[in-house]
């Protein structure tokens, strides 16, 4: 799941790494949104991350939208000197909802990338503000049709129960998907109908081009735009499963990558509470190397020791 | 049929069986007559995890199609997902090809020519498009009345082409010259063999002008389309007759009862949710790819019935029907090589040929004649070894047997009589047990036919036919001239 390696990873103290888009091969993954979704490392540091990647990174003629070219050792490149790196500040992912003791901790994080050398200013990605709805659009849309496939047929999860086809797949559905999945797959099945989808889907589908387009446009200014990878401290599970609007609201500073197939990473920069809390990098399209090097470099200066409390039975 | 009321549209699916693999996967494409579900692999069964990639010689077969149907040719391939539940779908959504919301199909607005009694009418291709064919469901005998179905994914993913008519057609009877005239194409293309069953299928949309349009599904060949859409003209017309209106909906043809059974009505009608299949990306096609395709496209039906008339010194309309099959063409051809007379060549497959196997219910290629059986027929009759007459006999016997004419002749001791010695008996037999026929035939020219006929036929219509006219009245004026 697109958001599902650098937020949990800044939940838990961790490093995430997203690659970019087709450089790491989704045959054998089971598909949520095809179009976002990629396979990306979660390791104790961005070294692990990194050895982790050259292994699984590479051309797969098993998967169309796979990336046919070699960028080279991830691994290797980590330890390259960095000189000239101007990093952009994203106004955007310190907006309203950031809890301030994040911000702060990131900010932390911003100074020691000064203090090794980097020079960094603040940019504006205007369309961000729209990134959530159209990538909850075009990931439920495209989820209510990866999920079709579980109607009971071929494999899993089947209700038992003698009828037509009709009524067999239907009650194996409602049986078998939770409720989450379940109200994804009616949205997504909504944005595509007839008559909405022009309003929705292609809506998002331009939605997305314009925010591609905007970091097109910051990158040809900047090397690596930074912000926090989730705008809240880690909450407690099924928390938030009541609401979902605020549930997806959290994706707010990861999702945005997604749409435009970057490569970004969220590495722990401080403790807040005894919670963790993470920065994420983001460099252009297949600038991968370039990212780790720089995420290796902050985290060696960072030099945390995080080993969060763990409270015996909660 | 009356053509002023009837408006036709077809949807023909025809498979791509020249191909070696499926449309997305690398399972092997001759999927008939295998045990069932063992021509499956992760991608065609849609299994989570698997990914399709686009098979680039459909493409090429595809855009050879297009050409030879004279259509607009896309400069890239987009495929979407047409989503809908249905058992024989793997994935629960198929894909294939769409021409709205950024979509294009591989060809567009091209034509196809035909032949009619009224002369010859174009009926325009709207669409082209690449998709894959859902798997097989196999019913417990017929469609409605099967208890439970069983579903075999072996042809699941075999590439098809969709091809989608203008209403232009206005009779079965031209609905199958269309259907003839496109096989003819695709098998002429070398893309597909029309004679595997299931290979080419067809949705016939049909409305009597000022009606509402049913949609018939689930025809599997050519032949069936005829038959449904009569069946269905004569239902609509009965209910517009005792005031019903017809409602728009989707029916199936139940092969067995030979009856079209309602699915469902518009109220229920799909709404497909089309959208780009984001594990494809598109394909464009520059224009050198295109020529590499296109450069030495096989002599399609058209060209080669002009050859035909030029080389053969065919009649056109023989050059037509032998054309609107490639087998038929192809048969004439090979014979050709063995028999220099043509035109009876010609003469003896759109006759007795074609009629026999109408009869018979069955394609050339079912039937068990060769280029070489028909020739070594025409050489015994050039040869006055048997007659004319007993070739149309024993020509439907070596289509259902495939015996050498020659064998045949002598097993059933079919040789032609040419001796006057043994017709002349046969001649007396006849003149003793019809006296009256005899003096008829004196009186009238005309009454001699009769005798003739009765030597013929106890000669069992071996009698060679000039020779038995000059005895026959060798032997009445003999008689007229002894009694005077």
């Amino acid at each position: 799941m697109a958001v599902g390696v650098r937020q949990p990873a800044s939940f838990c103290g961790v490093v995430g790494f997203k690659p970019s888009y087709g450089l790491v091969s989704r045959y054998g993954l089971i598909a949520y949104a095809c179009s976002l979704d990629q396979i990306g490392p979660i390791g104790k540091n961005v070294r692990d991350v990194a050895m982790l990647f050259d292994v699984i990174k590479g051309y797969d003629k098993h998967d169309s939208t796979s990336l046919n070219f070699d960028i080279g050792s991830a691994s290797s490149h980590l330890f390259n000197e960095i000189k000239d790196i101007h990093i952009g500040v994203v106004k955007e992912f310190f907006g309203e909802g950031t809890d301030t003791r994040v911000e702060s901790s990131v900010w932390n994080a911003i100074k020691k990338l000064e203090s090794i050398g980097c020079k960094y200013d603040f940019i504006s990605l205007p369309y961000l503000e729209y990134a959530i709805p159209a990538y909850y659009i075009i990931a439920m849309s495209e989820a209510s049709s990866n999920l079709a496939r579980y109607d009971g047929v071929r494999y899993g999860y089947r209700a038992d129960l003698e009828s037509d086809w009709n009524d067999v797949f239907s009650k194996t559905r409602q049986e078998g998907f939770g409720l989450e999945v379940k109200r994804r797959i009616l949205l997504g099945t909504f944005a595509l109908t007839a008559g909405y989808f022009d309003q929705y889907y292609l809506k998002a589908l331009k939605v997305r081009k314009l925010i591609q387009e905007d970091f097109k446009k910051a990158f040809k200014k900047y090397d690596i735009l930074v912000g926090p990878t989730s705008p809240i401290l880690p909450f407690k599970l099924g928390e938030k499963i009541s609401n979902p609007l605020e549930m997806y609201r959290i994706d707010v500073d990861t999702v945005p990558v997604n749409l435009a197939g970057l490569p970004a990473i969220s590495i722990p920069c401080g403790l807040v509470s005894g919670l963790p809390v993470g920065i994420q990098l983001i460099a252009d399209f297949t600038e991968d190397l370039k990212l780790l090097n720089l995420a290796y470099k902050l985290e060696c200066e960072l030099n945390l020791k995080l080993k969060p409390d763990i409270v015996a039975g909660d | 049929m009356s053509e002023t009321e009837l408006v036709i549209g077809l949807e023909c699916h025809v498979q791509l069986s020249a191909l070696k693999t499926k449309l997305f996967c690398s399972c092997s494409a001759d999927y008939r007559e295998l045990e069932p579900n063992t021509v499956v692999c992760p991608t065609c069964l849609g299994l989570p995890g698997s990914l399709p990639v686009v098979n680039r010689e459909a493409i090429n077969l595809g855009l050879k199609v297009a050409k030879a149907l004279n259509c607009e040719i896309s400069d890239k391939i987009i495929f979407f997902r047409k989503n809908y539940y249905y058992p024989d779908m793997p994935k629960n959504f198929q894909i294939s090809q769409y021409d709205r919301v950024g979509g294009i199909p591989l060809g567009r607005d091209g034509y196809i020519n035909i032949k009619t009694d009224s002369g010859v009418r174009t009926v325009r291709i709207r669409r082209i498009h690449l998709e894959e064919d859902p798997a097989k469901i196999v019913y417990i005998g017929s469609i409605s009345t099967s208890p439970y179905s069983l579903i075999d994914y072996n042809r699941a993913g075999v590439a098809l082409l969709e091809i989608v008519t203008e209403p232009d057609l206005t009779s079965d009877e031209e609905a199958h010259m269309f259907l003839k005239k496109l096989r003819s194409i695709v098998e002429h293309l070398g893309v597909s063999d029309g004679n595997l069953p299931g290979a080419m299928r067809c949705d016939v949309n049909i409305s009597l002008r000022g009606g509402k349009r049913v949609e018939i599904k689930n025809i599997s060949s050519f032949k069936e389309v005829k038959k449904a859409i009569k069946y269905e003209f004569l239902r609509q017309k009965q209910l517009l007759k005792r005031g019903v209106t017809v409602e728009q909906e989707t029916r199936h043809w139940d092969e067995i009862r030979k009856i079209t059974v309602s699915m469902r009505s518009k109220e229920t009608e799909q709404d497909y949710r089309y959208f780009p299949e984001p594990d494809l990306v598109p394909i464009h096609i520059p224009v050198e790819w295109l020529n590499k395709v296109l450069v030495n496209l096989p002599e399609l039906p058209e060209a080669r019935k002009t050859r035909l008339i030029t080389q053969y010194g065919l009649p056109a309309h023989d050059a037509e029907v032998l054309t609107n099959s490639k087998a038929l063409a192809d048969f004439f051809e090979e014979a050709a090589k063995l028999y220099k007379n043509y035109k009876n060549i010609s003469n003896w497959m759109m006759g007795d040929l074609l009629r026999n196997l109408n009869e018979l219910d069955i394609e050339i290629s079912e039937s068990k004649i060769t280029p070489e059986l028909l020739v070594s027929m025409l050489k015994l009759i050039d040869e006055g070894v048997i007659s004319g007459k007993l070739g149309k006999i024993i020509i439907r016997e070596i289509i259902q047997t495939g015996k050498d004419p020659k064998t045949l002749v002598e097993e059933k001791k079919l040789i032609k009589i040419s001796s006057e010695e043994t017709l002349n008996l046969y001649i007396n037999q006849v003149f003793q047990e019809y006296p009256g026929a005899v003096k008829d035939a004196l009186k009238d020219e005309k009454a001699i036919h009769y005798l003739i006929g009765q030597v013929m036929k106890k000669t069992g219509g071996r009698a060679d036919p000039d020779l038995l006219n000059n005895l026959v009245r060798k032997k009445l004026s003999e008689i007229s001239s002894s009694i005077l």
